[in-house]
C-alpha cells in the first residue's frame, strides 16, 4: 500500500517547464537581479531555553517583567529625553499626568507635541494602516520639564508615544523603542487585551520583544487558551524547530488539560472556541482539532476564526470541483452574512474574483476592501489596470493616490519619523505609483505618455532594475541617449554583475565607442552619489561606545573604524530573519573588506564559547562583538535585528535600517 | 560549467531544459502550489550563475540542484508561516480550466487535498523521505531537526495520509 501511495504522489507533476518561465528568468537576469541561493544546510540552533526549565523560568520571567514594568528609564542624552506617566498603571479611560524631561535638542521650546498610536482590543497585528494622532501638547514647567494631563480614550487598551517639536522636524522616539502605556486592571496587572495589543504593535517591529510579551501573557494569564496558542506561535518563529519538538510535548499536555476542562462546557466564547481549534491544529492533534473546528463552526459561525475556516472550505472545494464561479458566489454570500470578520475572507474573495476575471466581481470585492480600510487603494488600482475594462478606473485611482501623497498627512506618519523622513518615504511611494501608472499607459497604447510617466519615476531614487527596464523602453522608442543615461546608472551600481554590466552597451543596438561609454559611466557615478546622498541621514554617534570582544575584553567602537567608512550589522542568532541573512551578510562582508571598508558586526549576547561554536558551525569567519553594556544599541537607536547602518569616515551615521543589497552602493556613495 | 558561471544564457537555457521539469515537480510537491513552484525554480535559475561559482563540482549537478530547490522551498514555507499566511494558492489555483473531471482527475484532487491538509512539518518529511529519497540524517540536516524527529514525523505523516484517504492506498 505504501509503495502504491508513494508512486501516486511521485507521479504528481508540478507545472510545465514552459518557455514563458524561462523568459521570465531571462528578464530577471537582464534586469541585473540577484538571488542568493541557499547552498548550505542551516546548522542546528542551540535553543536559548532548556525545555526542562522552561516552565519555571517562564513564570519567573513573567513576574520579573511585570515588576519592572515599564522598562527601566534610559539615560537622557542630547537627542533622547525621558517621558514618565503618573500613574504608570492606568485603568481604561483614566487621566494620567505626563512629564517629559527634554533633551538638548528640544529644551527651551515654548511647547512640544506628544503623538500617539492608540490601540483598541480589536486592532490587528502589524502597524500598517494604523493611524497616529496628536495626544496632547506638553507645556514648559521649569527645570527643563514639560507637563500635561492626558485622558486615555475609553476604548484604548495600549498606546505608544513619541515627542516632537511643533514642526515635526525633531522627534524623540526613545531610540525607536517609543514609550508605552498599558491599561491595567483593579489589581494593578496589565490587562490581557493590553498585552495582546502590545504583541500586535511589536509584530514586525521587534520579534524578540513580542516573544517576551507572549511569555509574560502566559505567566500572567495561564488559564486563557489564547495565551498558550500565541506563545506557541512565537516559539515556532523565534526559537525555531529544534526547540519546538520538546516544547510541543508540554503544549500537547496543556491542550489535553484545557480540552478536558472545556469540552463539555456549553457556553464558550467565540474566541475560546477559535483558540482551542488553533491550538489543537498547531500541536498537530487531529482528533481535538476536528472536535473544536466542528464546535466553532456550529456555535460561532460568523466569528473571525469560523469565517476564515468557512472561506478556506469554499476555496478547498473549488480546488476539487474546479468551479470558481460557484466559489465566488459562496464567498459573496459569506461576505453578506459576516462582512469583514476576517481579513482572509477578503483575500480569498479578491483572489477568486481575479481568477474568474469578472470585472464586476473585482469591483465588488474592491469595495469590500475599502469598507474595511478606505486607504487600501494602491494594490487595487494596480490590479484594475491589468484588466482592460477597468484600466481607466485603475489609472484614475492611481492619480488620486498620487494627489494624496502630495499633501502632508501626519496620521500616516509613523511616530518615529520626522516630517522630512516621511517626505522621503512618500517620494519613494510616489515613484512606485508612477511606475504602475506608466506601465498602464503603455499597456493602453499611450506609449509616449507612459514613457513620460516612467521617466518621472526614474528622476530620483535608486532602483537599478527599474532603470534598466525604462532604458529598454526608451531605446525601443528611439530615445537612445535617454536609455544610455539610465543604463549608465545601472552599470555603476557595485552590485551589478560584471557580465551584466558589460552587456548593457549592446542593448542599444547602436555602435558606441569606449570613450563615450566611459564618459557616461563617469557621469553616472556622480549621479549615483548625488541620488543616494539625497536619501541619507546625518546622525552623530556618542564618542565612547564600548563593545565586548572575545575573552570579555572591552573595545571602543571608534578604535575599530579608525576613520574609515564602516558598515555596522546588528544581528542575533535567536532571531529567525536575522539568522536567515547571515550567509548573505558573510558574503557581503568578504567583499567589503577587500575594498578596505570596515565592518563591525554586533550581536545581542555575550561573546561566549557557545557563540563561537555557533559561528564555527555556520562557517562564519567575520569578527563578532557583543553589546554587553547595550551601549551600541542605544548609540544607534536600534531595537530589533537584523538592522544595518553605514557610517561615514567622520563617524556619522548616514544610512540606516537598509537592506543588504543596497549597502555596496551606499558605501560607494560615501567613498 | 565555466560558461554557466560567466552568465552565458545559452548554457543556462540548456540546463533549464534538462532539469526544470523535475525541479518544478520537487518544488510543487513540497509547497503544494504551482505558482510557488514556478517562483522557486525562477529564483533558482536567476541565482545559478553566481551560486555556481561556489559549486565545488563534487557529486552530480542534478542532485545539487534538487537539494538547493528543496532549501528554497523550505525557506519559502518558513516565511509563509512567519507571516501567518494561509497557503491560499494551494486551495484556489486549481479552480481554473475545464470542469469535466474524470475519475483519474478526481483521484488526483483527493490525493492533493490529503497532502495539502497535512501540516507542513509532516508533509515535508514525507515528501523528502518517501518521494525524493533523502535519508533521515539528510532530512535532519536540511530541516535542523534530529534524525529521530524526522522518523517520528514520517510515521505521523503516513498515518494521517492513510486516515485522510479513508484507508485507501
Amino acid at each position: 500500500m505504501m509503495d502504491h501511495l508513494r508512486d501516486r504522489i511521485a507521479a504528481l507533476q508540478g507545472p510545465e517547464a514552459t518557455g514563458a518561465l524561462l523568459a521570465r528568468v531571462h528578464e530577471r537576469l537582464s534586469r541585473g537581479e540577484h538571488v542568493i541561493l541557499p547552498v548550505a544546510d542551516p546548522a542546528p540552533t542551540a535553543a536559548r531555553w532548556r525545555p526542562g526549565a522552561a516552565a519555571a523560568a517562564l513564570i519567573a520571567a513573567g513576574i520579573t517583567l511585570w515588576v519592572l514594568w515599564p522598562a527601566a528609564p534610559l539615560t537622557a542624552g542630547d537627542r533622547q529625553g525621558e517621558l514618565t506617566f503618573t500613574s504608570a498603571t492606568p485603568r481604561a479611560g483614566e487621566t494620567v499626568q505626563v512629564t517629559y524631561r527634554a533633551p538638548a535638542t528640544l529644551a527651551g521650546r515654548d511647547r512640544v507635541v506628544l503623538r500617539a498610536r492608540y490601540r483598541t482590543s480589536r486592532d490587528e497585528s502589524y502597524n500598517d494602516g494604523m493611524r497616529q494622532v496628536v495626544a496632547t501638547e506638553l507645556m514648559p514647567a521649569g527645570d527643563g520639564l514639560f507637563r500635561a494631563s492626558l485622558r486615555l480614550p475609553d476604548s484604548v487598551v495600549y498606546a505608544v508615544f513619541a515627542v516632537e517639536d511643533l514642526d515635526g522636524r525633531i522627534v524623540d522616539s526613545n531610540g525607536h523603542r517609543l514609550w508605552e502605556l498599558l491599561v491595567h486592571d483593579r489589581g494593578g496587572r496589565p490587562t490581557f487585551d493590553a498585552l495582546t495589543q502590545r504583541e500586535n504593535d511589536l509584530m514586525g517591529r521587534n520579534w524578540e520583544q513580542g516573544y517576551e510579551t507572549a511569555r509574560q501573557v502566559a505567566a500572567l494569564y495561564p488559564d486563557r487558551i489564547a495565551s498558550w496558542s500565541n506563545l506557541l506561535f512565537y516559539e515556532k518563529n523565534v526559537l525555531g524547530e529544534s526547540h519546538l519538538d520538546s516544547a510541543l510535548t508540554a503544549h500537547r499536555a496543556r491542550l489535553k488539560a484545557f480540552h478536558d476542562r472545556l469540552a463539555q462546557r456549553a457556553a464558550l466564547t467565540a474566541d475560546e472556541l477559535g483558540y482551542m481549534f488553533w491550538y489543537a491544529l498547531a500541536v498537530h492533534d487531529t482528533v481535538r482539532e476536528s472536535f473544536w473546528r466542528s464546535r466553532l463552526e456550529r456555535e460561532a459561525p460568523a466569528s473571525p476564526f469560523a469565517v476564515q475556516n468557512r472561506a478556506l472550505a469554499i476555496t478547498a472545494r473549488a480546488w476539487k470541483d474546479k468551479d470558481s464561479v460557484r466559489a465566488l458566489a459562496d464567498l459573496d454570500r459569506l461576505w453578506d452574512e459576516a462582512g469583514p470578520a476576517h481579513g482572509n475572507l477578503l483575500v480569498m474573495g479578491w483572489q477568486t474574483a481575479r481568477r474568474v476575471a469578472d470585472s464586476a466581481a473585482l469591483v465588488r470585492w474592491a469595495e469590500h476592501w475599502w469598507q474595511k480600510d478606505p486607504r487600501d487603494s494602491t494594490f487595487i488600482a494596480d490590479a484594475f489596470t491589468k484588466v482592460p475594462a477597468l484600466r481607466e478606473e485603475g489609472m484614475r485611482l492611481l492619480r488620486l493616490d498620487l494627489r494624496g501623497l502630495e499633501t502632508r498627512n501626519d496620521a500616516r506618519r509613523a511616530l518615529e519619523r520626522t516630517v522630512e523622513e516621511q517626505r522621503v518615504a512618500d517620494a519613494a511611494k510616489t515613484r512606485e505609483i508612477l511606475v504602475m501608472l506608466g506601465d498602464a499607459l503603455v499597456a493602453s497604447g499611450r506609449t509616449r505618455a507612459g514613457l513620460d510617466t516612467l521617466t518621472l519615476a526614474v528622476r530620483e531614487g535608486w532602483d537599478i532594475a527599474l532603470f534598466r527596464r525604462v532604458a529598454r523602453i526608451k531605446v525601443s522608442t528611439g530615445d537612445t541617449a535617454g536609455g544610455l543615461r539610465l543604463l549608465g546608472l545601472f552599470a555603476v551600481d557595485p552590485s551589478t554583475e560584471t557580465w551584466s554590466r558589460d552587456s548593457v552597451r549592446r542593448v542599444t543596438g547602436v555602435p558606441l565607442d569606449s570613450a563615450a561609454w566611459a564618459r557616461i559611466v563617469n557621469e553616472s557615478r556622480d549621479e549615483m552619489r548625488r541620488r543616494l546622498l539625497a536619501l541619507a541621514v546625518r546622525r552623530a554617534l556618542p564618542p565612547a561606545v564600548r563593545l565586548e570582544a572575545a575573552g570579555g575584553r572591552a573595545v571602543r567602537f571608534d578604535s575599530l573604524t579608525r576613520g574609515r567608512v564602516t558598515v555596522v550589522a546588528f544581528w542575533s542568532r535567536f532571531c529567525g530573519p536575522s539568522k536567515e541573512e547571515l550567509p548573505a551578510l558573510a558574503r557581503l562582508i568578504a567583499r567589503l573588506q577587500q575594498q578596505g571598508v570596515a565592518v563591525v558586526t554586533i550581536t545581542d549576547e555575550r561573546v561566549s564559547d557557545d557563540l563561537q561554536q555557533f559561528l564555527a558551525a555556520q562557517q562564519l569567519t567575520f569578527p563578532v562583538y557583543g553589546d554587553a553594556w547595550r551601549e551600541a544599541s542605544r548609540a544607534f537607536s536600534q531595537w530589533g535585528t537584523p538592522s544595518y547602518f553605514v557610517v561615514d569616515g567622520d563617524g556619522v551615521v548616514r544610512f540606516q535600517y537598509r537592506d543588504l543589497n543596497r549597502i555596496p552602493a551606499e558605501v560607494a556613495a560615501l567613498q | 560549467m565555466e560558461r554557466l558561471r560567466t552568465g552565458d544564457l545559452e548554457a543556462l537555457d540548456a540546463l533549464f531544459h534538462r532539469h526544470a521539469r523535475a525541479l518544478l515537480g520537487v518544488a510543487y510537491r513540497l509547497t503544494g502550489s504551482s505558482a510557488e513552484a514556478e517562483d522557486i525554480v525562477q529564483d533558482l535559475f536567476v541565482g545559478l550563475p553566481v551560486a555556481l561559482r561556489r559549486y565545488a563540482e563534487q557529486g552530480a549537478l542534478g542532485a545539487w540542484l534538487r537539494t538547493v530547490t528543496v532549501r528554497l522551498a523550505l525557506d519559502r514555507m518558513r516565511r509563509r508561516e512567519r507571516r501567518r499566511e494561509v497557503p491560499l494558492d494551494s486551495t484556489v489555483e486549481r479552480t481554473a480550466g475545464d470542469s469535466s473531471a474524470t475519475g483519474a482527475m478526481e483521484a488526483r484532487w483527493e490525493l492533493e487535498r490529503a497532502l495539502a491538509l497535512l501540516p507542513d512539518a509532516l508533509r515535508v518529511v514525507f515528501m523528502l523521505k518517501e518521494v525524493e529519497g533523502y535519508s533521515h540524517a539528510e532530512i535532519g540536516r536540511l530541516l535542523g531537526i534530529r534524525t529521530g524527529t524526522s522518523e517520528v514525523r514520517l510515521h505521523r505523516a503516513i498515518k494521517a495520509l492513510r486516515g485522510a484517504l479513508g484507508g485507501q492506498p
